[in-house]
């Protein structure tokens, strides 16, 4: 004879019982990836001396507070105008020849080189240098690309 | 005849067959065509634009454009791309791409991938917000207009799909969007939370509350900061090539967490398949998709939102022994040694026959054939029956004695295709949901006819053509009248009788008396109804009949299942496409149960025990003989518990105590045995009476197959661990096999499949190996694995190829003493499952169905002065219970209808219904019972609360009606053509 019965006895296992099952099973999945383990443990140890842990933890705890002040900072005109003029800038990069802008950096590298020499002999620049000067073929190259380039900018800002 | 047409594809001739779409063309050349509200089961719903393609110089969309002959076709000309990209920016216009922190960006997002597709940077219009609230009032889903794309996928599910007809695009409005029934808010609608619109919403516009904040890495930060980002992703307006590297980034890594498996739904016989998505032990959600064999991407409430159960701390967690008046928790190696010796000493003294095992039909195929193999070869006996003995034994009768197989005639593309489908004693909207939304979309889009017949004016008898409401317990008698009259007109098909069937002339004598005067005075049906009904099948292009525990569980339901095969032999609907007989399983693995033989007189595979072949075959692979006497029937048994010969009993999966009919004597019964070993998911009502309970694992625990009301076999893989101590049925029964000294070594459920198809003849073809993935099998499965959705087409189940005529006669319901007045129908509501003590642990479907209720008719509260809410009693001969009212012409005169969910004391249904069970089968007459009614209060709180979707007013249109956009003042045309795709899609 079995009448219905609903009470269900957890056999009382002590607090220490259980926190042994676990830590049993702890210890096989360690045991399992020493290896590995023993690495964490260096790094961790590396991350720990040089304070690094420290602060990342003081992050993460403060996480949403962080978060929230990195977004409010984003969120400021200024920094989205950034962000803009950034990826605005990027993207005419991008868009750039890049065979000539290098020609354009190597040039202004040597111009920079020759200009730091006439500064160094302290020569003085009179109309009339300005004048033969014009006549020298590579500054007259250079004028024709600013003027050029001035050209292109204006044509652009007329869009 | 099909012809090929030779059509110019960008530049290239190709050969297409004729009536082939574009897009779809395009798809199955692997060709990726940028569309969004396209999909293969609603067909072109021609709202999201973006498939344009220059064809012959005009803008066309290439869903809904048939190719014709000579046609030129660019899919990527400046013309096409531009009118793509017009498209897609009004989708921008209405969808905000903040991918990165949506839940939706699980790698199958159709915006954005499409998005991504067309290679969108940036977008004209900007994003604006439409000005409405996110509606969040609904336990299971959310709307967010402001992110809806106004695809109208959602609406075309709901109307032509599922058929529910609740949600439309108010598109005259002049901001438009999706709205519930009349514009409520979804959980005061008609809604019914199949959850279908949330699976083919194309963004994140409908979405699975369960899925909200926990898919994503991103997606749990708090509105709060969630909204700053947001913000700065739309103040800093990167182009959207970056946004969605770093979203597919994201979603890449979702990737390795979010696990996706392929599972079986376990909440009726249709056998829906998805996959279940699960984070740890969290369950995301429920994912269809249209791979899927049987519901593509239908679900119902429970198959989409109702596994809430799996993670309830109210599961079984380690195995129980009874000591004294109390359980104690055990090992595993306890329990086993307990079953082992008690069992033993009392094989040893009181013999084989001293044992009753009863399995389920909810566990898996394997489970089940180890189950019988426990009986039969550890325990030596044909005590072995399966909780279909509850429901279905009488259809499965009716099928054996007429066309030779226990199980659907076909599958459910048959009955999507039949010209007339004839519902008898069932609901299918509440108890087979998706299997009824084929039948409801075959109506509405395809006119098919539908007939029903039953006792209570449910969903499908409301949209039937022809209702037919008999006296309970007749439907014999007006099935054999309307044979009878189909043949007195000449209608009856007698070429196919004479080629394919016996017993005709017996058949027609035995016909002789069911006239249609004596039909009428049996069933109450007027003559007029018969005859229409018998004009129906007759101009129908193939009928089904379709029928559940209405008919069976009655006095003679396995007479009323012969007499439907009867009907349908003598018009020949069996043996061709849209035809034939179904009988709708109500658990998932009934099918699967019996035909691994948890039967007292059946082996594996359906194969008769009197079959010395048969038994032979086993007693080889068994190693022990097999008796031919049929063993006991669940029913028997408890006799037998009663009569002190049945002395111990193993009870797997099945509650038992509540579910069999007349609780009470079973209960007292349960209570006398000497040994009883339950094994369940949860502590039960029969577990109670237990000496020892093992705690199982349900199916999303496991591997395994299931076999649905079609007879196809699916597998199931397992998407979690077995929580703590539990375990898989058929580990549980290999060990108790092993502790009894058997050699049984399975380490994987395929190694049983593996025997199982080597010892049954219709499952020589079934392999794991075959059933990976979506792919299914339809019993019987040649070894070449060629399997047989189509029953019949060649030879009936019988030695000389012929099926026969029953002879068998209608039965009288059974007699109730006059102060019983009342009739007392009961079965299932859509919210819950069986006693309910799976779906009751989910907080959703408890908020929407909280308690079970009586259906009290209008007239008979006007009699009786009730109103809803109303407590009553209801006393039968075999005890009372005590719910509350609901006032509903769903059921007219002294008809009562109490729902079965309920494991309580206080209301379970079984604690009413008697031991009288049908004349072949024992299945108990549940449907035969009367009751007498107290009001014990009058007034009352409503049990119905008025956010159940009975109270609300569905809204049918035909789906999602994409020209009351284009008819808007300010819709700009992007296509040159703009026509409605009429009728099928």
């Amino acid at each position: 004879m079995a009448q219905p019965i609903t009470k269900i006895v957890h056999p009382a296992r002590t607090e220490k019982e259980l926190q042994e099952q676990s830590l049993e099973a702890i210890l096989t999945d360690l045991a399992k990836s020493g290896d590995g383990i023993r690495e964490m443990i260096r790094l961790l140890n590396e991350l720990h001396e040089s304070g690094i842990l420290g602060s990342v933890n003081g992050l993460v705890e403060a996480k949403e507070k962080v978060a929230g002040i990195a977004v409010e900072q984003l969120l400021r005109p200024q920094i989205t105008n950034a962000i803009n003029n950034m990826m605005a800038a990027a993207g005419a990069l991008s868009e750039t020849n890049p065979d000539m802008t290098k020609k354009l950096m190597g040039a202004l590298g040597s111009g920079l080189e020759k200009a730091e020499k006439g500064l160094a002999a302290d020569e003085k620049v009179g109309i009339f240098d300005l004048l033969k000067a014009l006549k020298d073929p590579d500054i007259n190259r250079a004028i024709g690309f600013g003027l050029n380039l001035l050209k292109g900018v204006g044509q652009g800002l007329k869009e | 005849m099909e012809n090929t047409l030779t059509v110019q594809i960008n530049g290239e001739t190709q050969q297409v067959k004729e009536g082939t779409r574009v897009l779809d063309h395009l798809l199955q050349q692997g060709v990726e065509h940028p569309h969004i509200c396209y999909s293969e089961t609603l067909g072109p719903i021609q709202t999201c634009d973006t498939c344009m393609c220059e064809i012959d110089g005009k803008v066309m969309r290439a869903c809904s454009t048939e190719i014709k002959e000579g046609m030129n076709i660019l899919t990527s000309s400046p013309t096409a791309k531009e009118a793509q990209n017009e498209a897609m920016d009004r989708i921008l216009e209405n969808h905000l791409l903040y991918c990165t922190v949506c839940d939706n960006n699980n790698g199958n997002c159709k915006v954005h991938n499409t998005a991504e597709l067309m290679e969108v940077e940036h977008q004209e219009r900007p994003f604006r917000e439409k000005g409405y609230e996110v509606d969040m009032s609904h336990p299971f889903y959310r709307y967010d207009p402001n992110q809806c794309i106004l695809c109208g996928k959602c609406v075309e599910v709901c109307q032509d799909l599922q058929v529910n007809e609740t949600l439309t695009i108010d598109w005259e409005r002049n901001m438009p969007r999706v709205i519930w029934d009349n514009d409520k808010s979804i959980n005061e609608s008609s809604c019914v939370s199949c959850g279908q619109c949330a699976t083919v919403c194309p963004c994140n516009a409908l979405m699975e509350k369960s899925m909200l904040g926990e898919a994503g890495f991103m997606t749990g930060i708090k509105q709060d900061l969630l909204d700053p980002m947001v913000d700065l992703i739309k103040e800093v307006e990167p182009g959207y090539g970056s946004i969605f590297a770093i979203s597919e980034v994201e979603a890449a890594m979702r990737e390795t967490r979010t696990k996706k498996t392929k599972t079986v739904c376990t909440f009726c016989g249709v056998g829906c398949s998805f996959e279940v998505w699960t984070k740890g032990r969290k369950i995301l959600k429920i994912e269809p998709t249209e791979d899927a064999p049987v519901n593509s991407i239908s679900t119902c409430i429970k198959g989409k939102f109702g596994w809430d159960f799996v993670n309830s701390d109210q599961r079984l967690t380690h195995p129980l022994i009874r000591k004294g008046d109390e359980f104690v928790t055990a090992t595993w190696d306890e329990a086993l040694s307990v079953i082992g010796e008690k069992m033993g000493s009392i094989k040893q003294q009181y013999g084989s026959n001293a044992f009753g095992f009863v399995s389920s039909s909810k566990t898996t195929n394997e489970e089940a054939y180890l189950m019988q193999k426990l009986a039969r070869q550890i325990f030596e006996t044909n005590n072995v029956d399966n909780c279909s003995r509850y429901c279905q034994s009488p259809a499965t009768d009716g099928l054996l004695s007429t066309v030779g197989y226990g199980g659907d005639s076909g599958t459910i593309k048959d009955i999507e295709n039949a010209g007339l489908v004839i519902i008898i004693g069932a609901n299918p909207t509440e108890g087979h949901p998706v299997l009824a939304t084929r039948v409801k979309r075959a109506k509405k889009l395809r006119g098919q006819k539908l007939i029903v017949s039953d006792l209570r004016k449910h969903e499908m008898a409301d949209r039937s053509d022809l209702y037919l409401h008999p006296k309970q317990g007749s439907d014999l008698v007006w099935l054999a009248a309307v044979t009878k009259y189909i043949i007195d007109q000449g209608w009856h098909d007698e070429a196919f009788i004479k080629e394919r069937v016996n017993q005709y002339d017996e058949y027609l004598a035995v016909l002789e008396k069911y006239t249609l005067d004596y039909a009428e005075e049996v069933t109450g049906l007027s003559k007029e109804q018969l005859m229409e009904a018998a004009r129906m099948i007759h101009e129908a292009d193939g009928t089904c009949v379709l029928w559940g525990m209405g008919v069976t569980q009655n006095i003679a339901g396995s007479h009323t299942s012969a007499a439907i095969a009867n009907l349908l032999l003598a018009t020949g609907n069996f043996g061709r496409t849209g035809a034939g007989a179904y009988p709708l399983r109500g658990h998932n693995n009934v099918q699967g149960s019996c035909d691994m033989g948890t039967l007292p007189q059946w082996l594996p595979g359906n194969q008769r025990l009197t079959d010395d072949a048969a038994r032979a075959v086993f007693e080889e692979a068994y190693g022990v003989s097999i008796s031919p006497d049929a063993g006991l029937t669940n029913i028997e048994m408890l006799q037998e518990v009663e009569k002190g010969r049945l002395k111990a009993m193993y009870l797997m999966g099945e509650d038992m105590a509540w579910v069999d009919s007349n609780s009470n004597h079973v209960h007292e019964m349960l209570s006398k045995l000497d040994f009883f070993v339950v094994q369940d998911v949860f502590f039960t009502k029969t577990a109670q009476f237990a000496d020892v309970v093992l705690p199982a694992s349900p199916s999303l625990e496991k591997d395994g197959t299931f076999t649905n009301t079609e007879r196809r076999v699916q597998r199931l893989y397992q998407a979690l661990e077995p929580l703590e101590e539990s375990k898989p049925d058929w580990w549980i029964i290999q060990q108790v096999a092993r502790t009894m000294g058997a050699d049984w070594n399975y380490s994987h459920p395929s190694e049983i499949m593996d025997e199982i198809a080597s010892l049954a003849p219709i499952f020589a073809g079934v392999s794991y190996d075959r059933l990976e993935g979506w792919s299914s099998l339809i019993w019987p499965v040649q070894k070449d694995g060629s399997d047989e959705p189509l029953l019949y087409t060649g030879r009936f189940n019988f030695p000389d190829d012929k099926a026969r005529f029953s002879l068998v006669d209608y039965v009288q319901p059974v007699d109730f003493e006059k102060e019983f007045d009342l009739i007392l129908n009961n079965g299932r509501l859509l919210e819950h499952f069986h006693e309910g003590n799976m779906t009751n642990k989910s907080k959703g479907i408890q908020y929407k169905l909280p308690e079970v209720f009586v259906e009290v008719s209008p007239e008979l509260a006007r009699e009786r002065g009730m109103q809803d809410g109303s407590t009553v009693r209801l006393i039968s001969p075999y005890g009372f219970i005590k719910l509350r009212s609901i006032v509903t012409d769903r059921v007219q005169g002294n008809e009562l209808y109490v729902p079965m969910h309920s494991v309580s004391h206080e209301n379970a249904i079984n604690i009413l219904t008697g031991s009288v069970g049908d004349v072949r089968t024992q299945t108990p007459a549940y449907k035969q019972t009367k009751v007498r009614m107290e009001v014990i209060n009058v007034k009352g709180r409503t049990p119905l609360p008025m956010y159940n979707p009975r109270y609300a007013e569905r809204n049918p249109q035909a789906g999602v009606q994409v020209e009351r956009k284009w008819a808007r003042a300010d819709y700009e045309p992007i296509a040159d053509v703009n026509l409605p795709v009429g009728g099928l899609k």
